[in-house]
């Protein structure tokens, strides 16, 4: 399949040394649209000028060291500029030759040392752009590089303010950056990965149009995310919200609002009940975030349905495990529980979700909760589309070794929620699937295949991760930095600053800080929008349960 | 005839009249005057007719001439006229300083206190030099079709007198009485609008041409037309030049500030009109800022660092007596790192993306070195130890040190940001080749730029030194 080419900022395509003509420039201007570039400036004209600038500064120079140190007089000044000028404006041309010709030199005009490299990023969450922002800057060093990231949409997600959209406190478009912005030097493609064939080293990608496009690679990176696991349970694909897309933090607002809707017109107490009974599964940082920000929304807009009572609103977390938040300590995660509870969240701990319908969630003790909400937060498995790799795998993840290296492969390296990636640390335990995580895998990813490429030994990569940042509502937190512990008001304040600095993009910050601050002030929005009208969890979950991530 | 051949006639025809005109253009201001241009004592005048034939025959030989140079740049138009500067200094030097002497048997003399016997020489060369250009400007047309394209509108010129204007005010309003007339202010604003289109380059470079426009805005209309036009006689001698000394950082600075408020007023223009955003690089703001800044405070360090010597020698103890209260060293080696890394910051953010490579860059720094002698020793540090600037011959004559030293920090500035910027400033992959093509295009664009600079740059130096060398008899 036919492949734009490779082409230098001089004008030259990849093994074309760069000719500058007025002809060559005229076709160039018909590619842009703009006036053909005529010829470039007369460089023996330019040489002998831009060499007097090297005249004015030995003058300076030889002003301020060897004139007054042979105590010379003032009236030497000019002839001394003179001289310098002639000097420098004789040796000029050769001089800015030999300057350019090293720059020229510097870009990849045909005979770049180490040929032309393709590197294909296949996920454009954290792990795949820190790869490709990685690469960018160490392209100075590696003109033959050629990198090209995939991704199904053409932004990057900051996935730890998910919530915040779907709380309806910052908006949607905030969080998402756009990848071409993220990733200026990266040849950029929206599309979907159909299947890779590694033997071929072909990626085949099906464009937003449906057209499939075949990129061949030296190197392939993955960095495909999971998707959520809803482990087939009956019922739960196709009622349960998740939380992993910008589509799903939209709905789960547009969801909560419009059972608020509901229940105000709904004269039957029991059924207002129903429609007002959230049940979150997971008790991990996502799903407890979730349940807190629900419960959030819900009474901070409960003032516009004048027929839903304080008190009618009911917050289910279901847990399977002891305790929440295993990943925090004991005295945090009591602290979270506490926190929960004091505010209304009921607990249903060491039981979990078996079922659920339209109007009710069966749990594994036999509780039926009457509930038109269940939002899924009990787990992920990495993208399906790994399984159709040849690849060594355990619990769906990659096998990589401790260089971010695919078992068994030499030009294909994973990293993030995909790739199972051993902690050398702590005795080769999987690292966890955070997003500070996936960043450092990134770069080591991008330094190791630059390292691979250029014939030296890749880096075992280690990292001891900085801590944990849990919100727990309104102004409330819990956070682990460092071994350092805080909760209540300093952990949120010190969620909301770690997060907002973390977010890419100056414009991105602003605005979110701009959202936090209409907040302080203004009510939340209650209008529905698109998603809604669908009528509740999106019916294709359960096929977009089954996609791969990029 | 081959695209070469018709390349050179093309510029011979529009040099040669260019040249005429320009030659009339000096006859007429010095017939006001009732002088001759040194060429004349070449030339046997054997009648009135004969001599003036020869004369424009004389002058269009130097338009033919500058007609060739010009030729090969691809300049915006200001840009050229700056090389008709350079190329009236080159004459000077040739002419009265080289040939005329050899011509009449003597010795080429090519000392200070010749030069600056035949200053008034020297300004008849930059005005003329200047008329060539701008009449080579209209006549030929610019060498680069989008320069074309970007010739300016009447909005871009209500912008440019509009940033006149301001500029002139602010000045006014900061330098009282030695601030240029305030008239000059819209026309200089006018005159950069059109001789500069909006272009890519920034605001930094539109402030290394302000100072250029400054410079010959103090020829053509400081020491030329405003005289005139005021009923005395040209103010070309050295004396009336040193006498009235104030007037060229005066100059200098409204052009600079001139083209820094049109270059701000450029990008609100989207804001504020319904041009067609085709016309606007795309939006940069909040892109690499916070880096350029860091790499800008790098870079002044060093440079602080290189003239730290010099620096420690001048008025900066005393500045930083009067900041901090210390009369030690390391206060006031302090006090100058400081300014040095402050000056660095503002060159990152004014020139970042400019240095396309170190002859470029080295350009762009010498340049803003010289702006910062007009701005530090002369202006900012006499205001700074309570007094007033020190707009004199004579205060100049004593800072000629600092301005060497001014030029060593912005080239070790340039340079050094250059270095630091350059692996991440360059677009090193284009994605596509219409990319790649605007990355060239862009590039040639600063490249053609840094001759035309660099040449006005030498030219400024050259009448500098020559005006305020021996102004107190000592430096």
């Amino acid at each position: 399949m036919a492949r734009p080419e490779l082409v230098t900022p001089n004008g030259a395509s990849m093994g074309t040394r760069a000719v500058r003509t007025g002809r060559h420039a005229g076709r160039e201007g018909r590619i842009t649209g703009d006036p053909p570039l005529p010829p470039p400036s007369d460089p023996l004209a330019s040489g002998v000028i831009e060499g007097m600038l090297v005249g004015v500064l030995a003058w300076a120079v030889l002003s301020l060291t060897l004139l007054p140190a042979l105590d010379a007089t003032a009236s030497s000044l000019f002839p001394v500029l003179l001289v310098s000028l002639c000097a420098s404006g004789t040796v000029g041309p050769g001089l800015q030759a030999a300057l350019r010709q090293r720059h020229q030199r510097r870009l990849p005009a045909g005979a770049a040392p180490l040929g032309r490299r393709r590197v294909v990023i296949v996920g454009g969450g954290f792990g795949g752009v820190s790869v490709a922002r990685r690469l960018e800057q160490l392209l100075p060093r590696m003109p033959g590089l050629d990198v090209t990231l995939v991704s199904r949409s053409n932004y990057l997600l900051f996935t730890p303010m998910l919530m915040e959209v779907a709380a309806g406190t910052v908006g949607s478009g905030h969080v998402s950056v756009p990848l071409r912005a993220a990733c200026p030097r990266t040849r950029f493609r929206q599309a979907e990965v159909d299947s890779i064939d590694p033997a071929a080293r072909l990626v085949h990608v099906r464009g937003v149009g449906g057209a499939l496009e075949s990129l061949p690679y030296d190197h392939l990176v993955l960095a495909l995310g999971a998707v959520p696991n809803v482990c087939d349970l009956p019922g739960v694909a196709d009622n349960a919200l998740t939380l992993k897309t910008l589509e799903d933090a939209r709905r789960l607002r547009d969801h909560v609002i419009g059972r608020l809707e509901q229940a105000d017109l709904e004269a039957d107490p029991r059924e207002r009940r129903r429609w007002l009974t959230f049940v979150v599964a997971g008790g991990g940082f996502a799903g407890t975030e979730a349940v807190a920000g629900v419960f959030d929304l819900v009474h901070s807009v409960l003032s516009y349905f004048p027929n839903v009572r304080r008190g009618e609103p009911r917050f289910v977390l279901v847990h399977s495990r002891e305790r929440i938040l295993p990943e925090l300590g004991g005295r945090l995660a009591r602290y979270a529980h506490r926190r929960l509870q004091d505010r209304g969240i009921q607990l249903r701990l060491g039981i979990t979700v078996v079922g659920a319908s339209q109007r009710e969630v069966r749990l594994s003790d036999g509780e039926v909760l009457p509930a038109r909400t269940l939002i899924w937060a009990a787990g992920t498995r990495p993208s399906p589309l790994l399984g159709a790799l040849p690849l060594a795998r355990q619990a769906g993840a990659v096998l990589v070794d401790p260089t971010l290296r695919v078992r068994g492969s030499s030009d294909m390296w994973a990293l993030g929620d995909c790739a199972r990636v051993p902690d050398v640390e702590r005795g080769g335990a999987p690292q966890p699937p955070t997003a500070q995580h996936a960043e450092r895998q990134g770069k080591a990813v991008a330094e190791n295949l630059v390292a691979a490429m250029t014939g030296k030994a890749p880096e075992v990569f280690r990292y001891r991760g900085l801590g944990f940042l849990v919100p727990l509502g309104h102004q409330s937190a819990a956070a682990e930095v460092r071994g350092m512990r805080f909760s209540g008001l300093p952990a949120w304040l010190l969620w909301r600053a770690v997060y907002l600095w973390k977010l890419p993009g100056l414009e991105k910050r602003l605005r979110v800080l701009l959202d936090w601050t209409i907040e302080l002030f203004f009510p939340r929005d209650i209008a529905l929008t698109a998603g809604e009208r669908r009528g509740g969890p999106d019916p294709s979950a359960r096929r977009r349960a089954r996609q791969p991530a990029a | 005839m081959n695209p070469a051949g018709r390349s050179v006639a093309r510029a011979l025809a529009a040099g040669a009249p260019a040249g005429m005109a320009g030659g009339l253009a000096l006859q007429a201001a010095v017939g006001r005057a009732g002088e001759l241009p040194t060429v004349a004592a070449l030339l046997p005048a054997t009648s009135w007719k004969a001599g003036f034939l020869a004369h424009l025959a004389v002058f269009a030989v130097l338009g033919a001439g500058f007609g060739l140079l010009a030729r090969g740049q691809r300049c915006l138009p200001g840009e050229t006229v700056f090389l008709g500067l350079a190329y009236g200094v080159l004459w000077w030097c040739l002419g009265p300083l080289t040939l005329l002497p050899l011509a009449l048997g003597r010795t080429p003399a090519l000392d200070l206190a010749a030069a600056q016997q035949q200053f008034p020489s020297l300004v008849g060369h930059l005005l003329l030099g200047a008329s060539i250009a701008l009449a080579f400007v209209i006549l030929h047309g610019p060498a680069d079709p989008a320069a074309q394209r970007g010739s300016p509108d009447a909005g871009a010129l209500l912008r440019g007198a509009a940033a006149g204007t301001l500029a002139a005010l602010l000045l006014r309003w900061a330098m009282d009485g030695r601030a240029p007339a305030l008239a000059l202010g819209p026309a200089l604003g006018v005159a950069q609008a059109a001789l500069s289109p909006r272009s890519s380059q920034g605001a930094g470079a539109a402030l290394v041409r302000g100072q250029g426009y400054g410079f010959v805005a103090w020829v053509v209309g400081g020491l030329t037309v405003v005289p005139l036009l005021g009923g005395g006689g040209l103010l070309w001698s050295l004396e009336e030049v040193r006498g009235g000394f104030a007037s060229l950082p005066a100059y200098l600075l409204l052009g600079a500030l001139s083209a820094l408020v049109l270059a701000g007023l450029d990008r609100l223009a989207p804001l504020l009109s319904s041009e067609h955003l085709r016309a606007y690089p795309g939006a940069t703001a909040g892109s690499g800022v916070l880096a350029a800044a860091l790499r800008g405070a790098v870079a002044g360090l060093l440079g602080g660092a290189a003239i730290s010597h010099l620096m420690l020698q001048s008025t900066i103890p005393a500045v930083a007596a009067r900041l901090t209260g210390s009369t030690g060293l390391l206060a006031g080696l302090a006090v100058n790192l400081s300014i040095g890394v402050a000056i660095g910051v503002s060159y990152g953010l004014l020139f970042r993306r400019l240095g396309q490579d170190a002859s470029c860059a080295l350009g762009w720094g010498l340049s803003y070195g010289l702006l910062w002698w007009v701005l530090g020793p002369l202006t900012l540090l006499p205001a700074l130890l309570g007094g007033e600037p020190q707009w004199t011959a004579a205060a100049a004559a004593g800072s000629v040190g600092a301005l060497a030293g001014h030029l060593v920090y912005g080239a070790c500035l340039g340079l050094a940001f250059h270095l630091l910027e350059a692996p991440f400033g360059v677009p090193w992959l284009a994605r596509s080749p219409a990319e790649a093509v605007q990355a060239r295009r862009r590039r040639d664009e600063l490249l053609a730029s840094t001759p035309a600079l660099s040449a006005l740059l030498v030219a400024m130096l050259l009448t500098l030194l020559v005006v305020v060398t021996g102004a107190t008899g000592s430096v």
